[in-house]
């Protein structure tokens, strides 16, 4: 379980997040949905530890990992898989690179077989010498997911993975995101501000607004939310 | 077609003003080539300069990217001042820089028979050029998307990340920036002097002024032209790759560097190179330089201040010519996409030491123009021919990062070319324009080695003056000079600065 506790955040001066608190089940594929700007990307990037807080404590199954201004446990030991809304390839490596590069850092054995049964998986083995730049918009997020979960995470956290991709690519992303959640048991957060996708994939739902829970729970209870601001989000 | 008036006699006058001279130059001593024998001894020079000179590039720019990085990625207090600060020493004449890194050095206690050797000449140009080199790998730094590195941080540690990641990414500028400083030092004949170091570029200098050797003076210094013009041109690929000097405005601090470690180390690593490599020398030269009291700082002030009006005017009027050039080569090379000649020109003419610049002008203004040319006018066209390729290199930096469609709509609504310089790209980049013209003033006012050759010893260009009434006088006169020499480099910085501002805020209520 992730615990989110009384956090504080801010950059500049404008806050984020003001005492701040909440919980994601594990093993759970929860949705983070809210419109821009409402503090999505701070709040899965304070839970990778890529953001300090001025305040609060951050659990993992009891575990703190943040606590106020310190990191107690760095952002390579919390055994947490990260896809940026833009993939964040690392542009001097191949694709087989940047997905064996955790696995070389950790010292593992069996690198290439590793690696190419992931590449299968997501049906980008074809593509593992190639650079970045040189894939498509689809193929870059596929390979983003691939090397967010080579290592096997407990957690697994997405920004909006799928907001540049076509209706088709969608579709297929989203069931490879739900095949590796059952497969690995993993607790995944994932981030969108379209409703539709989130009453699509998710177990629960948390909608986010200016840096507050309006409401959270299954796709059905928030169907049927009484909260003005999810109702007024969930119209369009 | 007004616009290509305007490049016509830009490329003609660069040509004729600025490369012509240089290939006299080498045809003369072509001509007399049989009557020069080449000593050995000269080469065994040769080869301890290029030893020297590629070390100081490689500590300058190993110090350079460390501190580039803490600059740019760590959060740090003050990091705005320790950059400015950092960048002083490339600021000041070589000698002057010299003479203040020898106090502190004595100061501490070195011995002094270690600083007057190539050991001591390797490190105080690490100093002078690591500057260059924070400016160089910063701003590749600096261009690095925070996501990248932060994307290795889940999987690897900082160090790892660093090594593995932000280095590799960053090669290019790696490479352009042990180049640059490779060819600033192997040309740089006043720290060599005030040592009392024997190098190359040294016994040219030698040759041509003491024994008046001309030819052989020119035919030895072939050999360091095509060294340094071979190294960029070689490696052109990286080195015009290289974003060197952008004029970032984009914050990119990673949070996640904010462990108190890594902060740790990085404001020990720039405040202790700030305290040896200005505040500590600076510190010591005031407290000699106030020895004789206020009336011989005032009396030495007057002496030195027609040198500094001469230098000053002299200096705008090389910068000015240079942003002329740099900008039309660099608006060409970003909106044309068309690679012609001219850039690989002004990187060639860059290279060119800057006494073989000085023996060029006055031989070629001499003995052909003598009564046209003075030496005002050899002067500025040695500095546009010098420093017009770090213009050029600044402004296409901030060009590039116009988006291109804003000249597509400008175009499409019907605005000249020359409206859209003038009314829509010039206004959004007046701040590199700014900061691309202070660099070149101040690279002028601190130049000495084509100075010197076109003027005779004595005469009044400040670092000139400074070097020569300097190499005669007192501790304490000396320690006064150099003082003057930086308050006089303060000035028109400070002045620049604040009419800028002024010009910067005047535009930004117009475009409102
Ligand atoms: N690096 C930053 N510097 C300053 N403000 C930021 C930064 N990142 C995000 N913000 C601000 O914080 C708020 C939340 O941003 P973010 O978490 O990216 O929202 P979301 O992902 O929901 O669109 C926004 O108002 C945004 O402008
Ligand atoms: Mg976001």
């Amino acid at each position: 379980m992730i615990n989110i506790k009384n956090i504080t955040h801010y950059y500049g001066k404008t806050a984020v997040f003001k005492d701040f608190d909440t919980n994601f089940k594990a093993e759970t594929l929860s949705c983070l949905l809210g419109s821009s700007g409402s503090g999505k990307t701070t709040l899965l990037r304070l839970i990778a530890g890529l953001e300090i807080p001025e305040k609060g404590i951050i659990r993992v199954n009891d575990i703190i990992f943040t606590e106020n201004t310190n990191l107690k446990v760095p952002p390579h030991k919390r055994k947490i898989g990260f896809v940026f809304q833009d993939a964040a390839l690392w542009p001097h490596f191949t694709v087989y690179k940047n997905v064996a590069f955790p696995l070389s850092e950790k010292k593992e054995k069996n690198i290439k077989t590793k690696v190419y049964e992931i590449l299968d998986f997501f049906g980008i083995a074809d593509c593992g010498n190639k650079y970045p730049h040189q894939l498509s918009g689809g193929q870059k997020q596929l390979a983003a997911v691939a090397r967010s979960i080579i290592l096997k995470p407990d957690i697994l956290l997405m920004d909006e993975p799928l907001s540049n991709l076509d209706v088709k690519l969608k579709k297929k992303i989203s069931e490879y995101i739900l095949k590796i959640k059952n497969e690995f048991n993993l607790t995944v957060i994932y981030v969108t501000h379209d409703h539709r996708e989130a009453f699509a994939t998710a177990d629960e739902i948390f909608v986010l607004n200016n840096g507050k829970i309006e409401d959270s729970g299954t796709p059905e209870q928030i169907k049927k939310s009484a909260n003005e601001y999810v109702k007024y989000f969930l119209e369009y | 077609m007004k616009i290509k008036i305007f490049y016509a006699i830009i490329y003609v006058s660069f040509a004729v003003f600025i490369v012509l001279p240089l290939l006299y130059l080498f045809g003369l001593s072509f001509l007399s080539a049989d009557s020069v024998s080449f000593d050995t001894r000269v080469f065994a020079l040769l080869g301890k300069s290029i030893l020297i000179s590629a070390s100081a590039a490689f500590f300058s720019t190993l110090a350079g990217v460390a501190a580039a990085f803490f600059i740019y990625k760590v959060n740090l207090p003050f990091s705005g001042v320790f950059k400015v600060i950092l960048l002083i020493p490339l600021f000041l004449p070589p000698y002057v820089y010299a003479v203040l890194f020898e106090k502190m050095i004595l100061f501490i206690g070195v011995n002094p028979a270690f600083m007057r050797s190539g050991y001591g000449l390797v490190i105080i140009d690490t100093f002078i050029f690591m500057p260059l080199s924070v400016l160089v790998t910063g701003s590749a730094v600096s261009g690095i998307k925070p996501e990248i590195e932060e994307s290795a941080l889940l999987f690897t540690g900082i160090k790892n990340t660093f090594f593995k990641i932000v280095l590799k990414l960053i090669k290019p500028s790696l490479t352009a920036s042990f180049i640059l400083v490779f060819i600033f030092s192997i040309s740089e004949f006043s720290v060599p002097a005030f040592l009392g170091v024997k190098v190359f570029i040294n016994e040219i200098f030698v040759m041509f002024s003491a024994f008046y050797e001309h030819s052989a003076a020119m035919l030895h210094s072939l050999f360091l032209v095509v060294l340094s013009v071979a190294l960029p041109v070689a490696d052109k690929k990286y080195f015009s790759d290289a974003p060197f000097f952008s004029f970032g405005i984009r914050k990119m601090k990673i949070n996640a560097y904010g462990g108190i470690g890594l902060r740790l180390i990085a404001f020990l690593f720039l405040s202790g190179w700030l305290f040896i490599s200005f505040l500590l020398p600076f510190f010591l030269l005031l407290r000699d330089a106030l020895h004789g009291g206020i009336g011989e700082f005032f009396y030495t002030f007057k002496t030195l201040f027609p040198a500094f009006l001469n230098s000053f005017i002299l200096s705008a009027s090389g910068a000015v010519a240079s942003i002329i050039a740099g900008f039309a080569v660099a608006y060409k090379t970003a909106f044309y996409r068309k690679k012609d000649a001219f850039d690989l020109m002004l990187l060639i003419v860059f290279a060119f030491p800057s006494i073989i610049f000085g023996i060029a002008f006055i031989k070629f203004y001499g003995n052909i123009f003598s009564y046209f040319f003075s030496g005002i006018f050899m002067i500025t066209a040695a500095f546009a021919g010098k420093f017009t390729f770090i213009a050029f290199k600044i402004i296409l930096n901030s060009i590039k990062q116009i988006p291109y469609s804003l000249r597509e709509a400008a175009k499409l609504s019907g605005i000249s070319e020359m409206s859209y310089i003038f009314k829509i790209l010039m206004p959004q980049i007046i701040m590199p324009l700014t900061f691309a013209f202070m660099t070149v003033f101040i690279l002028n006012f601190s130049e000495s080695g084509a100075v010197m050759m076109i003027y005779p010893p004595g005469t009044d260009v400040l670092s000139v003056k400074v070097f020569t009434l300097s190499t005669n006088a007192s501790q304490s006169t000396r320690s006064l000079l150099i003082l003057l020499q930086i308050l006089f480099t303060a000035m028109p910085v400070l002045f620049f600065y604040f009419l800028f501002l002024k010009i910067k805020s005047k535009i930004y209520i117009v475009n409102k």
